[in-house]
């Protein structure tokens, strides 16, 4: 009997204890909000905005830290400056060890070839051939229609580029046609 | 019979230019050709390729020594919807089906692309594609020897910075229409970077890599297609034209070479 009385007066107490935290929290958070400060003293409140009070070493160090990442960043953007440079100059440089995202390629083994089923001039490639050191060509319409071969030069694809080339004969018979123009007249 | 020989399919898709005395998977040029549906042009006085050239025009009255290949389109494309039934792709049952449905379209940039992209896979190190100069004849004195196209694929609305990935320290690129990841320097690639529509894309449309292996280096062909869409353009493709794309090419292509 003692000793469940014990333990009933045991019960009592932290119940007791448990209403008066409770009273506690409720009066805490009828307290007006610049009392948090107080309450938890962890940090502090300036103008609505919390922050954590430092004193002048630590701020100090925190200024060097700044300082020096800024100088790292400068230094990081001054070694990644991008510059534009032709094929010739990417043909001319040397190789480094490559990293994980790169083409093993060597510049000099890159071209560049443009297939046209647009009309071009003749020479084009010419031109080409000497300023880009043989790298960059145009496959000519012409030359399209050969590679591709017989089979394909019938389709609709094609059309346009055979109607080109019966274009060019026209211009090149119009000299004709004004002239038998001129003799009917 | 293009079902028993997937190289003389190939070789009638891509138009390859054999020599009259050649076989085919043991199956001699001369029998191919009695056989219905088969388009062999004699090419004696075309271009040769890989092959010898020819010596004059006064061996006309000869037996033809060169033939170009071609077989009915429907039948190409028949085969290749029979291979994709059957689940026997190997790669190259896409590249026909592509090739014949780019082709039957007119007045599009975007088929042109499409189809140069098919050609071009298939015909990269094939029989009388076999040197890059056969395979791109305005390419003069390259003679470097290419190997067949053995991964391919095609990128949506990217360029080439915004379609590269690292996959485990590895250069890749996904497939967007197969979803894929494809290991740039395991096998030769070919890439078709597609547009939106009929818009230009910036740098390039189609890269075509072929990793390096012991006896021989690396090779990166960047190919660029220009197609006019209207009939009525007069344009004429000059140097400057070629000039701006160079400069495209070479910002696109700068982060990703070693050295750069």
């Amino acid at each position: 009997m003692r000793f469940r009385s014990l333990v009933q007066e045991e019960e009592e107490e932290e119940e007791e204890e448990e209403r008066s935290r409770f009273s506690v929290t409720l009066a805490n958070h009828s307290l007006p909000m610049q009392d948090m400060d107080g309450l938890f003293g962890m940090y502090s409140i300036r103008n609505g905005v919390p922050y954590y009070p430092t004193t002048a070493a630590e701020l100090a160090a925190m200024k060097a830290k700044k300082k020096e990442q800024e100088k790292k960043k400068k230094k990081k953007e001054e070694e990644d400056k991008i510059a534009m440079v032709t094929f010739n100059e990417l043909a001319a440089m040397p190789m480094e060890r490559p990293s994980a995202k790169q083409l093993l390629v060597q510049a000099s083994n890159i071209y560049l070839v443009c297939c046209s089923c647009q009309p071009s001039a003749k020479g084009i490639n010419g031109t080409l051939r000497q300023k880009y050191k043989d790298k960059v060509a145009v496959l000519r319409a012409p030359d399209v229609m050969e590679l591709i071969g017989p089979m394909w030069q019938t389709f609709p694809l094609f059309y346009e580029v055979r109607w080109c080339e019966l274009d060019h004969i026209f211009s090149l018979l119009a000299p004709c046609t004004y002239w038998w123009l001129y003799l009917c007249s | 019979m293009l079902n028993k020989s997937h190289e003389l399919a190939v070789l009638c898709a891509i138009g390859a230019t054999v020599r009259a005395d050649a076989k085919i998977n043991k199956l001699s040029l001369a029998h191919v050709r009695q056989c219905d549906g088969f388009r062999f042009v004699v090419a004696d006085k075309l271009v040769p390729v890989d092959d010898l050239l020819h010596d004059s025009a006064a061996d006309i009255s000869l037996p033809p020594r060169k033939y170009r290949c071609g077989v009915v389109p429907a039948i190409l494309y028949a085969l290749a919807k029979e291979y994709q039934r059957a689940s026997k792709n190997d790669g190259t049952a896409a590249m026909f089906t592509t090739i014949v449905e780019s082709a039957r379209r007119s007045n599009s940039p975007a088929r042109f692309e499409s189809f140069l992209h098919a050609y071009f896979t298939l015909a990269w190190g094939q029989r009388s594609r076999k040197t890059l100069h056969s395979a791109f004849p305005c390419l003069t004195n390259e003679d470097t020897r290419l190997r067949p196209i053995m991964q391919y694929c095609t990128v949506d609305n990217a360029t080439l910075g915004s379609a590269f990935n690292l996959e485990r320290d590895q250069l890749a690129i996904i497939d967007s229409e197969q979803g894929g990841v494809i290991d740039i320097g395991a096998a030769p690639t070919s890439i078709h970077f597609s547009g939106t529509g009929d818009a230009a894309q910036p740098g390039f449309d189609i890269m075509m890599f072929q990793p390096p292996i012991n006896e021989s280096a690396a090779v990166l062909v960047l190919i660029e297609a220009k197609y006019s869409a209207d009939a009525s353009v007069t344009t004429r493709l000059g140097p400057s034209h070629v000039k701006s794309k160079v400069e495209q090419c070479v910002v696109e292509l700068a982060p990703f070479l070693p050295g750069m």
